[in-house]
């Protein structure tokens, strides 16, 4: 089910534009927007959050826009990427105001206000004043508002910034548990490991436009122009270079001078040359020790998608 | 990554959403409320005291003079009070009217131009230093609930030196008049009138304050524009009609000069100049209407980076 539909968007802020005839639709479960500083990804997840109105095109959100329909905010969280507390509240306090303005009793929000400092590792700073707290503890306050409400569509801007790895893996099983329970999730980062830590889908967005969508894999598969490098140790490198070369999605193949077990690989089709190989190896009876994929991470997909 | 590695402890308990929430309390009340809360809790410690000793004296004076007022012709029977009697007796020659309008709306002009400067002032500045506008409306209110709330903090403010000291009077009137009949007769309309006074300052210093407020992130920017209007309206307004002469529509741009007025007119109907009343409300209303105009605009989730 569609929860986000963004309809040609288009954003200016005076004459700069900032997103370009934007299309994308979003279902249940988490999703990436990954993208260089100033893609656009916050102006993306602003439109999307309702903070900012589209210059051209239209968002719907569960059906609906948000133009006069501020209800709906209910239904979706919003963690910013900067940071936005109020210094002389405590950290119970903060939460307790957000969950009343979204409707909640006094006492059911002080008993969701204690579990949500609980999951954050936060009881113990709970009476204390927010100014007081790390840039972690700011972090996971922040995360904590955005999901306290139980919305069906979140929004994370940056969400990993300034936690430490601890933090880090606490916050990323609460935001993998959400999206299996079904939450839609869109977190935007320019750090690439960070949004595979949380899932494999995502959108790449570069100079306001989208470039690509899907699976880390699956994009990798589009990219014919920008051959897969696969590192691979065998047991007679020169024969299989041999066979490799008579098929058509490969490339080249290169030799390694110092090791003579060692090849590496360029093809423009992964899937057909993970289909291809287990044949060649069993007809030319070689053995395998090693099979590296270079470049199949998304940091380098990345690459050859933004230059 | 797997995703499904992780322990217990880390479960949401989620719940999807079960429909509307019916709102337990307004959003208006709770921006009000909070804004109040954290802007006093800023203003430390000394702030504090100065302003809670003014307003403890402030009512010690108002309940004292209310009683000897009231029982001027009683103090002759106590020989160890009897010292105050000239004093009660010259407070009781005073209408109701002219008392509330003596000791409550001069003083409390005095006293909001102060608590704007250093409450009042940061009620939205401060919301957008912390980037706080933008978590405020990803919540379920509108820009309305959020002005609202921050005319209801700038309110809460205002009623300490109007309502709250009007209805001392009148209850400690009620209570220690000898001559109740008379008093009723004298005092009826006194909490409507205090009301519509509570409403047309906190109209006026909420739409001056709170417009600079939206205007900047520094909170002493706020405070040191809020100030220079209202220094610079008393002397354009002086300068103006100098140079074009005495026209109440230039006189009405002197805000304490105004306020005084219509606080006098809502008390003692007494109305010096229909004129000059009517160009005071004018340019009060207009001025409040385009402060709340450029209010709207200016109040929007934009991002303060730090």
């Amino acid at each position: 089910m569609t929860k986000v539909e963004v309809n040609n968007v288009s954003k200016w802020y005076g004459e700069v534009s900032a997103l370009n005839d934007v299309s994308l639709s979003i279902g249940s479960g988490i999703l990436g927007l990954l993208g260089p500083n100033g893609a656009g990804k916050s102006t993306l997840l602003k439109l999307m959050g309702g903070q900012l109105h589209p210059s051209l095109g239209s968002v719907r959100v569960l059906d609906q826009e948000y133009q006069g329909n501020h209800r709906l905010f209910s239904r979706i969280g919003l963690c910013p990427e900067q940071d936005a507390l109020w210094d002389e509240f405590t950290g119970e306090q903060f939460l307790m105001g957000m969950l009343r303005l979204h409707g909640w009793q006094a006492s059911d929000a002080k008993k969701r206000v204690s579990e949500l400092m609980s999951w954050f590792q936060l009881t113990a700073a709970a009476t204390k004043r927010v100014g007081g707290y790390s840039k972690g503890m700011r972090q996971k306050l922040r995360i904590a508002q955005s999901f306290a409400h139980r919305p069906e569509i979140m929004f994370l801007d940056e969400p990993m910034t300034g936690l430490d790895a601890s933090s880090r893996v606490l916050v990323s099983d609460i935001i993998r548990d959400l999206g299996e329970k079904g939450v839609a999730i869109v977190v935007s980062s320019h750090i690439l490991h960070e949004v595979e830590m949380l899932t494999k889908e995502m959108v790449l967005i570069h100079q306001g436009q989208l470039r690509a969508r899907g699976n880390v894999y699956e994009i990798r598969e589009l990219l014919t122009d920008h051959p897969l490098q696969l590192d691979m140790s065998v047991s007679n490198s020169r024969q299989l270079s041999k066979a490799l070369l008579d098929c058509e999605h490969v490339v080249s193949v290169e030799l390694n001078a110092n090791d003579p077990s060692k090849l590496t690989v360029f093809t423009r089709h992964q899937n057909q040359f993970f289909e291809d190989l287990p044949r060649i190896l069993q007809s030319e009876d070689i053995q395998i020790e090693r099979l590296y994929a270079e470049d199949e991470d998304m940091e380098s997909v990345f690459k050859y998608l933004v230059h | 990554m797997e995703t499904n590695n992780h322990s217990q402890i880390y479960d949401t308990g989620y719940e999807p959403w079960e429909g509307d929430r019916s709102r337990a309390v307004p959003a208006w009340f709770l921006i009000g409320q909070s804004g109040l809360r954290n802007v006093v809790a800023a203003s430390g410690c000394l702030g504090r005291t100065i302003f809670i000793v003014y307003l403890v004296v402030y009512y010690a004076f108002i309940v004292l003079a209310t009683i000897l007022r009231h029982q001027a012709t009683n103090l002759s029977k106590s020989e160890s009070l009897s010292f105050l009697q000239p004093f009660a007796e010259s407070l009781a020659k005073f209408s109701e009217a002219s008392v509330h309008s003596t000791f409550i709306m001069r003083p409390a002009i005095g006293f909001l131009m102060l608590a704007m400067v250093f409450y009042g002032a940061q009620l939205i500045a401060k919301d957008k230093a912390a980037n706080g506008l933008q978590v405020y409306f990803s919540k379920a209110l509108d820009i309305r609930d959020y002005l609202l709330g921050k005319f209801l903090a700038v309110g809460a403010i205002v009623a300490l030196v109007t309502l709250v000291p009007s209805l001392m009077m009148i209850g400690l009137g009620m209570v220690f008049t000898t001559e109740f009949v008379s008093f009723m007769r004298e005092a009826w309309y006194i909490p409507l009138s205090a009301g519509l006074m509570w409403a047309t300052f906190t109209l006026a210093f909420g739409s001056f304050t709170l417009f600079f407020s939206s205007c900047f992130t520094k909170t002493y920017m706020a405070s040191v524009s809020f100030l220079g209007f209202m220094f610079i309206s008393s002397i354009g307004s002086f300068l103006m009609r100098i140079i074009f002469g005495s026209h109440d529509l230039i006189a009405g741009f002197s805000w304490f000069s105004s306020l005084n007025n219509i606080g006098d007119a809502l008390f003692r109907f007494e109305v010096m100049s229909t004129s000059a009343l009517f160009w005071q409300c004018f340019d009060l209303v207009l001025i409040c209407t385009a402060f709340i105009f450029f209010m709207f605009r200016n109040v929007r989730p934009v991002e303060v980076v730090k």
